[in-house]
C-alpha cells in the first residue's frame, strides 16, 4: 500500500529514511525519485548522501551540522512537496541491454518454463518485450534491482541458493529482475546472460546503471554474446544508451 | 602511528578476531550498492589519531572482541580509543573493560626502562563523565599511566552538541577542576584539561583587518555579524545571557567614500584593538608539536592568551564582545 503520511524513521544515529509505501510498485517508487531528485535540486544543509530504494529515501546527515529533529522536519516537507509534484521530472535514460537466454547461458529457463507454463520463446518474448526501471542498486556494487516483472514471469527464489553465480548472469524472482555484476552467490532463477561490464572501479561512472533508468533486454545468440563479450571490457560498451523524458 | 621512513615496525604475534585497517572510510556512494566501509566508531577514530599525532583520517587498526598480539620493533607512539566502561560491558559483555584496563597495564610494563614511549589516555569531558574525572584520574594513576590528557566539545553549534558540551564550569564543576587539580600533585599522573570554555577565537576567523561588510543599505561594517539587517538595539544570547547590541555602521557609502570611512579614527581604533591581540596570539603561540611537552606547551600557551585577553590592554574591540564568534562557538 501506499501511506497517507510518508513515514520518517532515524535508521542509526546519522540517518532518516523517508518511507512511502509497502510495496514494490511504480506509484510507490515515484515519490522516492521525485524527493531524491528534488534534494539534489536544492539540498539541505547537513545532507551527505541519499539512497533511493524501492519505497524509501534513506537520507544519511553529518549530526555536526544538523540536527535529528530539524532535518525530519525539513524531511517532511519536502516529502509532501515530492509526492504532489506533477511537475519537471529527472531527465532519464533508457539503456538496451544484450542478453542470451539460450543452453548454458540459461541455466533455470527449464525450471522457469515448468514453473510458469511458459514456453522459452514465450518467456524470453516477455522479458524482452517490456521496458522496466532500475528500482535500485544494492547487494554487490552496482547491481540493478529491476522491475516491475510482469507477474507471469514470477519464480519463488531457490530453496538453498547457488554458491557460484557467473557474472552477467540475467536472473529473475518474485516482481523483479536483477543482472549479477560479478560472480557471487545468489539464490535467483538464471534466465539468462549479458556480456556487458556492470562494475568499473577506475571508470569515472563506476557503475552501469543508476537508480532511475529506465532498461530494456534485447535477446543475442551465443555467437553474438561471444562477440560482444570480447570487445567489452569497458564500462558502457556494448550497451545502447537513449536520452529519454 | 608509525614514524616516516621506518620499516618493520610493528610484528603481529596473533591476528585476534577481526582486527581490520580502518580509516573514515569511502562516503558518496551506497546509492550504487558501494558500502562506505571505514571505522565503527569514528569518534574515536579521530580521537585516537590526535593522540597519537596523525591526521585525522589516518588508518588505525579497528580491534573487536579478542585484540591481536603485537610487538613494536622499534620506539613508536601510539594511542587507544574506544567505548567508555558501561557502553564497552555493554556491547560486548561484563568484565570486557577490565580486559581493556589489563592492556593498558601491558603496554605500561612493557615500555623501555626510560619511560618510553609516554602512555596517554584520552578522557571525553561530558556532563556524565565529568563527575567521574577524579575517579578515572586515580586509576590511571594506578595504572601507571604518564597523562589523563582530557577533552571535551567546545565547538557548540547544534542543540545535541549543546547538550554534550560542557564548558560551563559551574554547577560544581570548578570544585571537581580543584580537586583533580590537587590530586595530581601527588601522583605520578599528570592531568592535561581543555580550557573550560569554548576557546575564544583572537584571531576571528571574519578577519575585519582584511576584510569589511557593506550592507544593502550601504552602512560600512567591519563585519557581517556586527551589522544585522535590522534596526537600532538587538539582542544575543550567549550560555543564556543576554547580550546587548546595537547594530555597527562605520559610515555608509551614500554620503562617505569607503577610503574615507576606513580611515575614520573610530574605525581606525577598531583595527588596532584587534591587532594587538593577533600580535600577542602570535609572540605566544607555540609552533605546533604533536608529543606530550607540545601539549603541555600549547596548554600553557592558551592559558597565558586567555589570561591576558582578561586584561584591558588586551579586551576585544568593545562591539564584538558580545559575539559568538569571538567566545569561540
Amino acid at each position: 500500500m501506499i501511506f497517507e503520511q510518508p513515514l520518517i524513521k532515524p535508521h542509526g544515529d546519522r540517518a532518516l529514511r523517508v518511507t512511502f509505501g509497502d510495496e514494490r510498485s511504480l506509484r510507490v517508487n515515484r515519490p522516492v525519485r521525485a524527493l531524491h531528485f528534488l534534494l539534489e535540486e536544492s539540498p539541505l544543509l547537513g545532507i551527505r548522501e541519499m539512497v533511493p530504494t524501492y519505497a524509501s529515501l534513506t537520507v544519511m546527515f553529518d549530526p555536526d551540522q544538523v540536527d535529528h529533529a530539524v532535518l525530519a522536519a525539513e524531511l517532511a516537507k519536502a516529502a509532501a512537496r515530492a509526492r504532489g509534484r506533477t511537475g519537471r521530472q529527472k531527465a532519464g535514460r533508457l539503456l538496451t541491454i544484450p542478453v542470451c537466454y539460450e543452453g548454458e547461458y540459461a541455466p533455470d529457463m527449464d525450471y522457469i518454463c515448468g514453473h510458469t507454463g511458459l514456453s522459452p520463446i514465450q518467456a524470453v518474448a516477455l522479458h524482452t518485450g517490456e521496458t522496466y526501471y532500475v528500482f535500485q542498486l544494492g547487494f554487490t556494487p552496482g547491481c540493478p534491482f529491476i522491475g516491475p516483472l510482469q507477474e507471469e514471469l514470477f519464480v519463488p527464489l531457490m530453496q538453498s541458493p547457488r554458491t557460484h553465480t557467473p557474472k552477467g548472469a540475467v536472473a529473475v524472482s518474485v516482481g523483479q529482475t536483477v543482472i549479477y555484476p560479478r560472480a557471487t552467490p545468489g539464490g535467483m532463477r538464471i534466465m539468462g546472460r549479458t556480456p556487458v561490464q556492470l562494475f568499473q572501479l577506475d571508470h569515472p561512472d563506476l557503475t552501469l546503471f543508476k537508480p532511475g533508468d529506465r532498461v530494456r533486454f534485447r535477446a543475442v545468440g551465443p555467437d553474438e554474446f561471444e562477440a560482444i563479450s570480447s570487445q567489452t571490457q569497458i564500462l558502457g560498451q556494448g550497451v545502447e544508451v537513449e536520452e529519454v523524458d | 602511528m608509525t614514524e616516516a621512513g621506518s620499516k618493520d615496525l610493528l610484528e603481529v604475534l596473533t591476528p585476534g578476531a577481526l582486527t581490520s585497517l580502518q580509516d573514515k572510510g569511502r562516503h558518496g556512494y551506497q546509492s550504487l550498492g558501494i558500502a562506505e566501509a571505514g571505522a565503527m566508531d569514528a569518534w574515536s577514530l579521530v580521537a585516537a589519531n590526535r593522540l597519537a599525532g596523525n591526521p585525522d583520517n589516518a588508518a588505525a587498526l579497528e580491534i573487536t572482541i579478542v585484540g591481536p598480539k603485537l610487538r613494536f620493533l622499534a620506539p613508536a607512539w601510539f594511542s587507544l580509543a574506544g567505548a567508555d566502561a558501561e557502553s564497552h560491558d555493554g556491547l560486548r559483555g561484563r568484565g570486557t573493560f577490565a580486559a581493556a584496563l589489563d592492556s593498558i597495564r601491558t603496554f605500561v610494563s612493557q615500555r623501555s626502562s626510560s619511560g618510553h614511549p609516554p602512555v596517554l589516555v584520552n578522557y571525553l569531558l561530558t556532563p556524565a563523565s565529568f563527575p567521574s574525572l577524579p575517579k578515572a584520574l586515580a586509576l590511571c594513576s594506578k595504572l601507571g599511566v604518564d597523562a589523563l590528557v582530557a577533552t571535551h566539545l567546545v565547538h557548540v553549534g547544534t542543540e545535541t552538541q549543546k547538550r554534550l558540551a560542557c564548558c560551563d564550569p559551574g554547577r560544581g564543576r570548578g570544585w571537581l577542576l580543584f580537586r583533580s587539580r590537587l590530586a595530581v600533585l601527588w601522583r605520578r599522573t599528570q592531568l592535561v584539561l581543555p580550557g573550560m570554555k569554548p576557546s575564544a577565537l583572537p584571531v576571528c576567523p571574519k578577519n575585519p583587518l582584511e576584510n569589511l561588510f557593506v550592507a544593502s543599505d550601504g552602512a560600512v561594517s567591519p563585519c557581517v555579524y556586527l551589522c544585522p539587517p535590522i534596526r537600532g538595539g538587538y539582542s544575543r544570547r550567549i550560555e543564556g545571557v543576554p547580550q546587548p547590541q546595537q547594530r555597527l555602521a562605520m559610515g555608509s557609502l551614500e554620503r562617505q567614500s569607503l577610503i574615507a570611512i576606513w580611515n575614520r579614527p573610530d574605525y581606525r581604533h577598531f583595527r588596532a584593538q584587534f591587532q594587538r591581540r593577533v600580535d600577542l596570539y602570535q609572540a605566544l603561540m607555540p609552533p605546533p608539536r604533536t608529543d606530550f611537552e607540545g601539549l603541555q606547551q600549547l596548554q600553557g600557551a592558551t592559558d597565558r592568551i586567555q589570561a591576558a585577553f582578561e586584561t584591558p590592554t588586551y579586551r576585544p574591540p568593545e562591539p564584538c564582545r558580545g559575539c559568538p564568534h569571538l567566545w569561540g562557538y
